[in-house]
């Protein structure tokens, strides 16, 4: 009977949270409009911008109660998006050009890394001098076969006789016990959990080699910029001040994004929001705005991304984005 | 004994399979149902034809693995039932770390087969694990429902222990037995499935990839694969009963 109870009362909490996750965008009690923003990844500096607008009372400035919920490895965030179950979420570039390919009609709006800090972590000791090499050499390399700069790896460079696994997504113990294994992972994040530990590690940047993808990027549905421009707008004002205020002083809001993520200690935060610093500051951000995206970077992407036979058909890159910078001057 | 034909037996499976079928595509062409979420039959029937390269060679390699951790499966498990049921002690010992082993979420311990087993075997653990407790189970309840009054009469004729096992036992328990095969059949296919989303190789690793993709439509091929892989094992398990089973026992006698 007890356990009859207990199964009921976790059936009733398991019930209300998803209840609770279904009010994608309400009117509050106070007014402020309430609404989700769906991230792909636990609470990291890369989502500072996000967490700084929060802590700091910039959404709630704006009359907007943002909820940040946190993703794991496999969050489909950009069909979340596309289906209109959340109004934004954080996906690559490069997932909006293969969403749109299949006439998922979703869009950029404020790129946080400017810069694609996806790369190859391998041992040091084995002297690999470059990507080419990295992914060339023998041993296990793991990488997501399916993503699309693994796909133009594979096309323009080509992979070796490596044994290829997925990506351990963050799990170092492979990279532990194995002196020949390679991974994908982010510049700003596992090289710097491996060096913790100990270990000596090479990063080749898959953006130097050539396929540069923003991440960390902010989208909506079409819909959204059609029928509530306005609201995009003050979303877009939100991360663009959120941004700003994450750069002069992000230590507060990586306190509230430690309590939110134990797997990274403060020191950690710290040197990742160090190591973020040249993927989020470009020759854009500089001269237009934080967030901002050009339609050159796009169209190369997009053309890439079709000549690798990521996409079948061809996306047409204005479609893919509206740069923050206009969508704050818009009408 | 009424002798049906087999289109009378297939028609009734037939008709929900068609109607779902049916139903799907014209929601899908109606666009009632974005594609992109649930693809039309006619997309997954095409991606079984078009991406054959990324489909039929990993399901070999899930055919291996679930097939061969079946087999170790009923083997290790049938042995080990035997041994539980020769002695009450034993038993008590060690069936509740049997049972325990049974609620272990296989998801969460795979990335860690990969460093026990290495990146070829972990398939084929993961379905051992997964399918081997349904064998001990219902083995040991099979061996334990001997009827005693035949254990008596064994007794009474001087017949060796390991006579009564083998030649009384083991055959009373061979329904349950097919029972717990049955079960664990299905079992190894998800089992070696869940490992491969890890190791990236099989039926798994390619759904892995079509997820990346974005492409349901080949996810769902995959799906239907492994499924299709689960059924055969399912078919061939009956077979096997019916064949041992048909001149005696009365759950297979009656066809």
């Amino acid at each position: 009977m007890k356990t009859i109870r207990i199964i009921g009362a976790a059936f009733v909490a398991v019930l209300m949270v998803v209840l609770a996750g279904c009010g994608g965008d309400t009117p509050a009690p106070s007014g402020a409009r309430k609404l989700t923003l769906q991230l792909n990844w636990k609470a990291e500096p890369e989502f500072g911008p996000f967490y700084a607008a929060e802590v700091n009372g910039t959404f709630r400035a704006e009359g907007l109660e943002v909820e940040l919920r946190q993703g794991g490895s496999g969050a489909p965030t950009s069909d979340l998006v596309a289906t209109k179950q959340v109004p934004f979420a954080v996906v690559s570039a490069d997932q909006i050009v293969v969403a749109r390919s299949m006439g998922k009609k979703i869009v950029g709006i404020f790129a946080v890394y400017q810069k694609d800090p996806m790369c190859i972590i391998t041992h040091k000791a084995r002297g690999l001098g470059s990507l080419d090499a990295a992914v060339k050499a023998p041993g296990t390399l793991a990488i997501e076969r399916g993503m699309p700069f693994a796909t133009w790896i594979e096309k323009t460079i080509g992979f070796g006789p490596a044994k290829i696994v997925p990506s351990p997504y963050g799990d170092l113990k492979y990279l532990q016990s194995d002196p020949n294994y390679a991974f994908q992972g982010f510049a700003t994040s596992e090289p710097i959990a491996a060096r913790k530990l100990g270990l000596d590690v090479d990063v080749f940047l898959v953006a130097d080699a050539g396929f540069d993808s923003y991440q960390t990027v902010l989208a909506v549905h079409e819909d959204l910029l059609k029928d509530d421009p306005e609201l995009v707008k003050r979303m877009t004002r939100a991360v663009t001040k959120g941004w700003e205020d994450y750069m002069k002083n992000p230590e507060p809001v990586n306190v509230v994004m430690g309590r939110m993520n134990p797997t990274m200690d403060a020191a950690t935060f710290t040197a990742v929001t160090q190591a973020q610093i040249p993927h989020v500051i470009s020759d854009g951000t500089r001269t237009r705005g934080p967030g901002t995206m050009s339609l050159e970077r796009w169209t190369q992407l997009t053309d890439q991304m079709l000549k690798s036979g990521v996409v079948r058909t061809s996306v047409d890159p204005a479609s893919c984005f509206r740069d923050p910078v206009e969508i704050l001057k818009g009408s | 004994m009424t002798r049906r034909t087999p289109w009378g037996a297939l028609l009734p499976p037939l008709v929900p399979a068609i109607l779902v079928i049916g139903v799907l595509e014209a929601l899908v062409r109606g666009d009632v149902v974005p594609a992109f979420l649930v693809p039309a039959p006619s997309q997954i029937a095409r991606a079984l034809v078009d991406e054959g390269p990324s489909l039929y060679p990993p399901l070999a390699q899930t055919v291996k693995a679930s097939l061969l951790g079946f087999l170790i499966a009923a083997v290790v498990g049938v042995t080990a039932a035997i041994a539980l049921a020769s002695s009450r002690r034993v038993q008590q010992a060690i069936y509740p770390y049997a049972v325990f082993s049974q609620t272990i979420p296989i998801v969460s311990i795979a990335p860690l087969l990969v460093i026990w087993f290495g990146w070829d075997r972990t398939a084929l653990a993961s379905a051992v694990i997964v399918s081997i407790f349904p064998v001990v189970a219902n083995t040991l309840a099979g061996l334990r429902s001997t009827d005693p009054a035949l254990v008596d009469l064994f007794r009474l004729y001087g017949a060796s222990s390991g006579a009564t096992l083998f030649r009384l036992r083991l055959p009373a328990a061979l329904p349950q037995i097919f029972t717990g095969l049955r079960v664990a059949g299905g079992l190894a296919v998800i089992g070696a499935v869940v490992g491969e989303f890890i190791t990236g190789q099989g039926i798994g690793g390619a759904i892995g990839v079509a997820q990346q993709r974005q492409r349901v439509d080949i996810i769902f091929a995959g799906v239907l694969l492994a499924s299709l892989l689960g059924l055969a094992l399912f078919g061939f398990i009956n077979l096997a009963a019916w064949r041992s089973l048909r001149s005696w026992h009365v759950s297979e006698s009656r066809h």
